[in-house]
């Protein structure tokens, strides 16, 4: 029979591989000789950490404080656990705070249009309507209103639009407000450009060749999600 | 079964209720059978416009507290056989004094009878528009070309959309010709562009309008004069007409015309 629980050296350090298959009493009543023969058979006096691998299987944190005190002691510690599955309820938030909200619509005076993460609009912010985005907020269209972006205090935001109306912009707790007296001389003119906020926590707009330099982290998947 | 039709504008006085009046008098003119419901409870002006005021018996109020039947309160107006009634508000209550379920059973009724219910909805967005919107199949929204007035329709186009009834349809009251053409306001194809929805009719700025309001007299009965051409031109279209629409070109007074008082 396949043990429940094996123990695994590798470069980076020891690995407790727990059988997703057995059941969680087996894998207690295994950790609890297997750290007893070790504790025998170790050399007191060097600390020694643990990378426990689940598999198949997503811990509780009952579970995990569990396996901890079971396998903890002065010298024995368990850095991390690792499962190869999520809940649903953490994907759906990861893949929320991942993936950009599309909306397709007019945003028309006194509506509020809200996401969690990223929003592309695509579409018109009229006068005294408000786009809100917990990430940054990218429009396709015109901004005559309210764009906030990093809502909930993520200051790493940017607000990417065509600049060419009366508006305001929010990244988190700064304000912007952007006063255009006349429209431009040309009406072809691209005025796309985006606001961030700088380093000295000041709200500032700059020509879109700037993003990249200035947010080098967008464009790019910030990864998965931290596992622990 | 009739259709109910909501005028509304959200800021006041850019003509709801008169454009009610005339919209509604034009219909009756077409032969349709219109009933129109003041829903300004409080506040009542339609009676007034139409003539009616010291017709009125029951009101709308009345009706929903039970003190009188529906048909009891219509007011028929006699300028029309048997076209065009008004449910008026009453003066001695507020908004609050009716709900939507009330409201709904009540135009419900209407519906039976009657081709078409405009119902006069007054400014804000209180319960009195809530009120009025509830019953509605489809809206009218009324705006004048300033800015003020743009930005409230705005925000009930946004209301409305939230709302099993569709996208309002627009017409542009109180229009200066001179203003638009010198670019001093938006001009109609921009305020169209901007609030982005069907432009239903523009009527332009006449003072016969507000001389023939005081007297009791929708400006529509007089064909004569371009804001009845308007009105009538609105009603064509709700019936289904494709009519072209008004332009906007100032009509030049001829020299001749200036030094003698004739010619073209």
């Amino acid at each position: 029979m396949k043990s429940a629980v094996s123990l695994k050296g590798t470069q980076e350090g020891y690995q407790l591989i727990i059988q997703s298959s057995a059941s969680l009493q087996d894998v207690y009543d295994e950790l609890e000789s297997l750290t007893l023969q070790m504790k025998k058979d170790s050399h007191a006096g060097r600390e020694i950490i643990f990378h426990v691998k689940t598999g198949q299987r997503e811990l509780t944190d009952a579970e995990k404080d569990k396996i901890s005190e079971i396998v903890e002691d002065d010298y024995f510690k368990i850095s991390s656990f690792e499962s190869e599955v999520m809940s649903l309820e953490k994907c759906l938030q990861w893949h929320k705070e991942a993936s950009p909200t599309l909306e397709v619509r007019t945003v028309r005076s006194g509506q509020i249009v809200e996401a969690e993460g990223d929003m592309l609009l695509i579409g018109v912010v009229h006068p005294g309507g408000t786009v809100r985005a917990t990430g940054s907020i990218y429009i396709i269209g015109e901004l005559k209103g309210i764009a906030h972006a990093g809502v909930s205090g993520k200051e790493s935001a940017v607000v990417v639009a065509n600049f060419r109306y009366n508006a305001q912009v929010r990244i988190g707790d700064n304000v912007h407000v952007i006063e255009k007296k006349d429209q431009p001389k040309d009406e072809n003119a691209d005025t796309t450009e985006f606001v961030y906020v700088n380093d000295l926590h000041i709200i500032e707009i700059s020509s879109l060749e700037n993003l990249k330099t200035i947010r080098p982290e967008l464009g790019k998947h910030a990864g998965g999600i931290y596992n622990g | 079964m009739g259709k109910a039709i909501v005028i509304t504008s959200g800021k006041g006085g850019v003509g709801k209720t008169t454009s009610t009046a005339n919209i509604g008098t034009a219909l009756a003119l077409q032969g349709k059978k219109v009933c129109l419901v003041d829903m300004d409870i409080g506040l009542r002006n339609l009676d007034v416009i139409l003539g009616l005021e010291n017709r009125i018996i029951y009101d709308i109020i009345d009706v929903v507290e039970g003190r009188a039947k529906l048909h009891q309160a219509l007011i028929k107006d006699k300028r029309f056989n048997d076209q065009l009634f008004l449910l008026p508000a009453a003066q001695h209550a507020d908004k609050n004094a009716i709900n939507e379920i009330q409201m709904v059973d009540m135009v419900e009724e209407l519906k039976k009878d009657f081709d078409y219910i405009l119902i006069d909805c007054p400014a804000g967005i209180e319960q009195g528009f809530k009120n009025s919107i509830a019953a509605a199949d489809d809206a009218i929204l009324v705006t004048t070309p300033e800015i003020s007035a743009i930005r409230d329709a705005d925000r009930i186009i946004g209301l409305i959309e939230q709302t099993p009834i569709q996208a309002p349809q627009l017409v542009i009251n109180r229009i200066r010709k001179g203003m638009m053409e010198a670019g001093d306001v938006m001009d109609v194809e921009e305020i169209t562009r901007h609030l982005s929805i069907k432009l239903l009719g523009i009527i332009f700025e006449d003072d016969e309008v507000v001389r023939a309001s005081n007297k009791g007299n929708p400006v529509v009965l007089d064909p004569d004069h371009p804001s009845s051409q308007g009105y009538r031109n609105i009603a064509r279209r709700i019936l289904g007409d494709t009519v072209p629409l008004m332009t906007l070109k100032e009509e030049k007074v001829s020299f001749w015309k200036k030094i003698f008082g004739f010619g073209k």
